[in-house]
């Protein structure tokens, strides 16, 4: 591999670990500083996807669409739908227990899924939407993938400042207080439902933020391509493996999550090709070992929460 | 009986009880009164070990009991009767009570007629789920599950609590009428007056330490204590 | 029509509530949802084909068999996984029986590939009732029996057995069942098996029924969850009813709405309980 063919790469790879750090952004203001359970992220994901994909294409006989909206105006919109999407679920569910939430965002994910793969005027069905455009294409030229990784990161570099902000507030210490004791959060006054109700609605904001970025950088979405469980998996494992609660660990675990996804990829393309299946199993498989290894004998991941002052 | 020799307990690494020592001596009913607070039902957990206990000694029957399983405990004659949560709400009576036979099934039929005797109102709703009877009668449950177990020892956590005031006097007296079947009784007790009564002996305790230590009558009489402790 | 949608949605709701029985009362006794339920079944409903089609055994024998190794899995899991562990908080424990259900699948998908298999060759003939208003086969009808004497012995050992009683005690409240002197170690190992040998055989039906394919198990989970918060968590009798509850509300649902939602029905029920009695109807834990 020559030096620039290395290059281009790594700016392929980070650009893919930048995308699902926002994902596990997003995690983390709900799972680390709220507490709350996730499990349908491939559902946020999606929504924003679609929602970038359908408010920036040209019109097209085969789906919604034709509004060419800039990539500023979608990414925005992605978030919002996001979360709305994940207010929406909030509302039955973040009064009670944490399971409560974690078996209806499956459910939702799930419902999205189903929505995409049969309202074919929505979204043409299991055949997806294809040439999605990609911003500033034509300015940056051959360097529009580096162009693109910039943008990641600008994106990323917002949503930690608005997360690390957040979490260093009066508003963050409450949110932590919720965590560790909702019913001394409540004896002192505490609006519970609204603060765990911003925690989800803000992290699901970025989730849709890094849908449409995805959308954007592979040009092509389809409800087959979100693999639910599997996306869902791996941003939760960066989260793990990074450290819950720490936005900078969060961060370290994505790229070091992605690294070894991508990884095995490389390991298992070798193998011929009527194992691709296997090897597709095989790669979760191992994840799978992984993400238990670390959670029996890592509980605070690679960087633990900080201490604040209270 | 039961001898608990300056023991310090709490949760974790928050101690609240900073050594405290008791006797019980068998056929007595003893009462722990105090305060909100004070660490009354930290201390009665403790002996069961149901918190953390840093420090001290507990014997019983002159075998050491210090963090015992509660299997082992129930076999050598304690049973403790939580504040709350005391019952099974979905099983029925019966049931709430054969589980109290859970450890040993000898004799468990004379066992459950002795409870049907000490509380008749369980004997009409035996079939009953549990959730669905009246706050005094939940309290017979829970006391009648615990004498299933044939205790020489009952640690009763706050029996009246939350009951209904008719209920109040109806359940001390069962706690009166228990004993009399030659069971020994601890209990923690909110309504200090009627427990100090009914009690050969008492502890006054305030914040995680012993304050006073006397007879029933003793303690009641206690000018002090009856103005700092017994509401005037 | 409706006498049709009524049978389907009796034996997909029996499935449910065979699930949900193990479902309901792991959640009730070990407080936390066992999100890789689904892919036991899944694994049960394999090992059976293994057992009958690949190795040519008889059904009733494999159906035993997988059963068996199935609880043999769930408690294993239970002493390598969860009981490893316990005190973590419960969404922790929760991403590893995500973790779970993610191997299991992924194993099967390995060993079977992701192709339709099915349990019995041949297309059967059903017997028909009421001038075809009424198709049913001999399978369906097995599974209706079955589902019966299970549930019934599911009813007999938890109301007349002492390690039933103590696994429902358990589940009310386990706090207390210790203090009784429960062997809850062993309540919780027999809650495992038994929930074990129900979801394999539940997974075993629904491949009788329709085919296997390695998702089979996933996508019966949210129906199961939403079966187990009807009936109210930690109640058996409670995901029973529920479960015939959601699988008849499912098959019914295809009269007004496209087929292709149906799955969205369980979850359009939970919500609404959710808003509505979270405590389930026949439970009282939130």
């Amino acid at each position: 591999m020559t030096i620039s063919g290395l290059l281009s790469y790594l700016i392929f790879f980070l650009t893919f670990a930048g995308i699902y750090a926002i994902m596990a952004l997003g995690l983390n203001m709900q799972r680390g500083f709220a507490g709350l359970f996730n499990i349908g992220i491939a559902g946020f994901w999606a929504v924003g996807a679609y929602t970038a994909a359908i408010l920036t294409k040209s019109p097209s006989p085969n789906h919604l669409g034709g509004f060419n909206t800039p990539i500023i105006i979608s990414l925005l919109a992605a978030g919002i739908f996001s979360a709305i999407l994940a207010f929406l679920i909030g509302i039955p569910t973040l009064r009670l227990r944490e399971d409560y939430l974690g078996i209806s965002t499956i459910g939702i994910a799930e419902i999205i899924r189903l929505i995409f793969t049969n309202e074919a005027w929505l979204s043409y069905g299991v055949r997806g939407i294809s040439s999605i455009p990609k911003p500033f294409r034509d300015i940056f030229g051959q360097y529009y993938n580096l162009s693109f990784l910039a943008l990641v990161l600008i994106v990323i570099a917002i949503f930690y400042y608005l997360s690390e902000k957040g979490i260093k507030s009066p508003w963050g210490r409450v949110l932590r207080a919720i965590r560790e004791d909702e019913e001394v959060a409540k004896a002192s006054g505490k609006n519970v439902f609204r603060y765990r109700m911003e925690a989800l609605v803000f992290g699901a904001f970025m989730m849709g933020v890094g849908g449409a970025l995805y959308a954007h950088f592979t040009g092509f979405i389809s409800p087959e391509a979100f693999m639910p469980m599997q996306t869902t998996f791996i941003v939760w494992i960066m989260l793990i493996i990074g450290g819950s609660a720490n936005n900078f660990g969060v961060l370290i675990g994505a790229v070091i999550t992605w690294g070894i996804w991508t990884g095995t990829e490389t390991i298992t393309s070798m193998l011929p090709a009527q194992y691709v299946t296997q090897a597709a199993a095989f790669r979760v498989i191992l994840i799978g070992v992984f993400l238990e290894i670390i959670l029996l004998n890592m509980p605070d991941g690679l960087f633990p929460e900080r201490k604040f002052k209270a | 009986m039961l001898e608990v020799n300056n023991i310090r307990a709490g949760y974790g690494e928050i101690e609240i009880i900073h050594g405290l020592s008791l006797t019980v001596n068998k056929g007595e009913i003893v009462s722990i009164v105090g305060p909100n607070g004070s660490g009354k039902s930290t201390f009665l957990k403790s002996i069961f070990s149901l918190v953390d206990i840093m420090d001290g000694q507990i014997t019983f029957q002159n075998e050491i009991l210090n963090n015992a399983a509660t299997d082992e405990m129930i076999k050598k004659g304690l049973s403790f009767v939580p504040q709350t949560d005391n019952i099974f709400p979905s099983l029925t009576v019966h049931e709430n009570l054969e589980l109290g036979g859970y450890i040993s099934r000898k004799k468990l039929k004379d066992r459950l007629d002795l409870v049907y005797d000490l509380f008749p109102p369980l004997l009409a709703k035996k079939k009953k789920r549990a959730g669905t009877l009246s706050g005094g009668q939940r309290q017979m449950v829970a006391f009648g599950r615990a004498l299933i177990m044939k205790p020489k020892l009952l640690l009763l956590d706050e029996p009246t609590a939350g009951l209904a005031p008719m209920y109040i006097q109806l359940i001390l007296d069962k706690v009166k009428a228990i004993n009399e079947t030659g069971v020994t009784i601890l209990m923690v007790e909110q309504n200090a007056k009627k427990a100090l009564e009914m009690s050969d002996r008492g502890y006054v305790l305030a914040a995680g330490v012993k304050k006073y230590e006397d007879s029933g009558r003793a303690l009641l009489e206690n000018e002090e204590v009856a103005q700092l402790f017994l509401g005037g | 029509m409706v006498l049709q949608l009524l049978l389907n949605g009796l034996i997909y709701g029996s499935i449910i509530a065979l699930g949900g029985i193990g479902l309901t009362l792991i959640y009730g006794i070990l407080n936390f949802g066992h999100f890789a339920h689904g892919d036991l079944m899944t694994l049960g409903a394999y090992l059976a084909y293994l057992f009958t089609v690949q190795l040519a055994l008889p059904l009733p024998f494999s159906f035993v068999i997988a059963g068996l190794l199935t609880a043999a899995t769930a408690n294993l899991l239970d002493k390598i996984l969860y009981k490893k562990l316990e005190g973590r908080d419960s969404v922790t424990i929760m991403i590893s029986a995500v973790g779970a259900a993610l191997i299991i699948r992924n194993l099967i998908l390995m060993s079977w590939g992701p192709q339709l298999k099915f349990l019995e060759r041949g297309i059967e003939m059903p017997l028909v009732f009421f001038d075809g208003l009424l198709r049913i086969t001999r399978t369906q009808i097995m599974i209706l029996i079955l589902s019966v004497i299970f549930v019934t012995a599911v009813h007999l050992f938890l109301s007349k057995t002492k390690l039933g009683k103590a696994m429902r005690a358990m589940s009310d409240n386990t706090a207390l069942a210790k203090i009784t002197g429960i062997n809850t170690e062993r309540v919780i190992f027999w809650t495992w098996f038994m929930s074990g040998i129900l979801t394999s055989s539940a997974g075993i039906f629904l491949a009788m029924d329709t085919h296997l394919i390695p998702e089979m198990g996933w996508n019966l989970l949210l129906p199961m969850f939403a079966a187990v918060i009807l009936g109210g968590i930690g109640n058996p009798y409670g995901a029973i009813v529920g479960g015939l509850a959601i699988g008849i509300s499912q098959e019914i649902s295809t009269m007004f709405i496209a087929a292709s939602y149906k799955p969205a029905v369980a979850f359009a029920i939970m919500i609404l309980m959710l808003l509505v009695k979270p405590s389930g109807l026949m439970g009282k834990k939130v």
